[in-house]
């Protein structure tokens, strides 16, 4: 897929994109690769619950918002109340064939609006990586409640050790959703070129996550302070779009501020990265030599199973914290090139091909069966 | 109810002070717990650091400019079974969100009018100084609550200060125009916020949303 496009004519078929407000912008952004997939015959409307708006307008399309329950002092029956009448007044305006849900829980509002319209399926797009040590069970029984659930993949499936791997019955699987294609991901001289970098010098690239749930700041500062001291590499700060907090602690180190920034990887000799779903497969399926520290916070997805397989199998390296003490001597070994060589071929072994077209085609089937009266 | 005396009532309030400060206080915690927005806060008087932007246009072109169809939607079914008609709902029956009241303000503990501000029409730095003034208006009297409501899709300036907004799109027609049916949507959006949030009053700090002037 070509990075610009032709805009698409006037289409009769609207789907509602819905995701939910994650840390970070995973549910969006396999939300926006699937839509951007889809035949010039369907048009997509997102109603987000992540502040990421501008990144939705960016490519594209038209989004609605509406804030999340976290951002209220009410409880969770009164907010999907009004999460159902946002979603009826939603749904009727824009004339909504389909909705397409990514988020961990299908909010009851969302089932309350959209179940009563047999002519309207819903369709969940749910990843797996669940941790093992989280009670998902009631979250997982939502798969009862839509016409259909579609379980991206992940490069580390074969960690996952969470509870959906034991309710998969009438789960659709695809390969892992990426936003971009390989073809889409810049050559270095384009993205130095672009991001104002010399093509001729090293750069790591640290994108530790929006910061929203856990401190990145200590593990940032002691990366920094690494590189800069050994001269290693130059430093770059990925800042998320949707972060609450601004990564200018360090005012020499520039900050890359964009989406995606995996458009950009080709100008980095390695990352030191959370493992998130979004970065980790696209860090091994784009073939970033890395560094993977993953976000242990509770409500996370499983992201210490995606950096130990990928450890495991020598694509990456799971910098554990115990490994902080000897940052200098992990981060000397990533400028060595035949193991960065290494790592990227390794990347190869195991990369999968992007799922998010095939999603895009499962979705439209579904829409077909359905009749309309 | 069947006591509905003074005692009773006043129990009812500190019943319902003592759950709004529990609340706040879980709110604090999560605040302080992560140490980095702490941090990031103290350090704001440093120079920032050069900023890489780029790729501002990619993607464009996929998606559409998502127009309303004008009349009733043609192929709907009546909805049916669990769902209640939304149309002939009342509002009245569901009692209205509580927003936070923003970081500034969050200990402040007692009951709050709640007041809408429209910022429609404004640029970014329009509305980025319309979202100071009412905070140091809060803040000085600490007797409100705002929500926001605005059709510019960069909420950072709400985000970083803790505030409920509302985002309502300003969806142009392929002809430049706003058509009835986007007219009737707006107005429609409008009334379900201020329901919603149980607004007193609405600000109009902008341009009519129903106009779309700036």
């Amino acid at each position: 897929m070509m990075a610009q496009s032709a805009p698409r004519e006037r289409s009769t078929a609207r789907l509602l994109f819905v995701s939910s407000n994650g840390v970070g912008m995973g549910h969006l952004s396999r939300l926006l690769a699937v839509a951007r997939r889809l035949p010039d015959s369907y048009e997509a409307v997102f109603l987000t619950m992540s502040q990421a708006l501008s990144v939705i307008a960016q490519f594209g399309f038209h989004a609605e918002y509406v804030p999340s329950q976290q951002l209220t002092l009410s409880d969770m029956a009164t907010w999907n109340a009004w999460f159902k009448r946002t979603l009826d007044q939603v749904l009727e305006a824009y004339s909504i064939r389909a909705v397409v849900y990514d988020g961990n829980i299908v909010y009851q509002g969302l089932c309350d609006a959209v179940l009563p319209r047999p002519d309207c399926p819903l369709i969940w797009i749910r990843r797996g990586m669940w941790r093992s040590d989280q009670d998902n069970s009631q979250s997982l029984l939502s798969r009862e409640n839509v016409d259909l659930t579609i379980e991206p993949g992940d490069v580390a499936s074969e960690f996952d050790s969470g509870a959906s791997v034991e309710q998969r019955e009438g789960v659709v699987f695809v390969d892992p959703i990426r936003l971009l294609d390989s073809d889409e991901v810049l050559s270095r001289e384009e993205s130095c070129r672009t991001l104002g970098l010399d093509a001729d010098a090293s750069h790591a690239l640290i994108q530790l996550g929006a910061g929203n749930n856990y401190n990145v700041i200590d593990l940032i500062g002691s990366a920094i302070e690494t590189l800069e001291k050994t001269g290693i590499a130059r430093p770059v700060l990925a800042e998320w779009t949707t972060s609450e907090i601004s990564l200018d602690l360090w005012p020499s180190i520039p900050r890359l501020r964009c989406f995606p920034i995996s458009r950009y990887y080709r100008a980095f000799d390695f990352t030191i990265s959370a493992a998130g779903y979004n970065s980790f497969n696209e860090i091994i399926s784009f073939g970033v030599p890395s560094l993977l520290a993953p976000n242990r916070n509770r409500a996370m997805d499983d992201q210490s199973a995606r950096a130990a397989f990928a450890d495991l199998h020598g694509a990456a390296v799971h910098l554990d914290h115990e490994m902080l003490p000897i940052l200098d001597e992990v981060l000397d070994a990533m400028m060595d090139k035949d193991r960065r060589q290494a790592m990227k071929d390794k990347c190869q072994i195991i990369a999968k091909p992007n799922g998010a077209e095939r999603a895009a085609q499962i979705i439209i089937d579904t829409i077909s069966r359905v009749e309309i009266p | 109810m069947t006591d509905s005396g003074p005692d009773s009532r006043l129990k009812d309030v500190i019943a319902m002070l003592r759950a709004q400060n529990r609340r706040y206080r879980e709110l604090i915690q999560n605040l302080s717990s992560t140490n980095d927005v702490l941090r990031a806060s103290l350090k704001e008087a440093q120079p920032r650091p050069p900023e890489l932007r780029a790729f501002e246009t990619f993607g464009q072109g996929h998606g559409s400019t998502a127009e309303l169809a004008t009349g009733s939607p043609g192929n709907k079914k009546t909805i049916q079974s669990t769902g209640q008609n939304p149309e002939h709902e009342s509002r009245a029956e569901l009692k209205s969100l509580v927003p936070v009241p923003g970081w500034k303000c969050l200990a402040v503990d007692q009951p709050q009018i709640r007041i809408g501000f429209l910022l429609f029409g404004m640029t970014p730095e329009n509305t980025q100084e319309g979202v100071e003034a009412v905070e140091q208006r809060q803040v000085r009297s600490r007797d409100f609550t705002p929500v926001f409501v605005t059709d510019n899709p960069d909420l950072a300036p709400f985000r970083n200060r803790g505030y409920v907004v509302e985002y309502v799109s300003s969806l142009i027609t392929s002809s430049g125009k706003k058509n009835r049916a986007h007219q009737d949507y707006l107005e429609a959006r409008l009334e379900l916020i201020r329901a919603k949030w149980g607004l007193g009053s609405l600000v109009d700090l902008g341009s009519s949303p129903q106009t779309g002037e700036t």
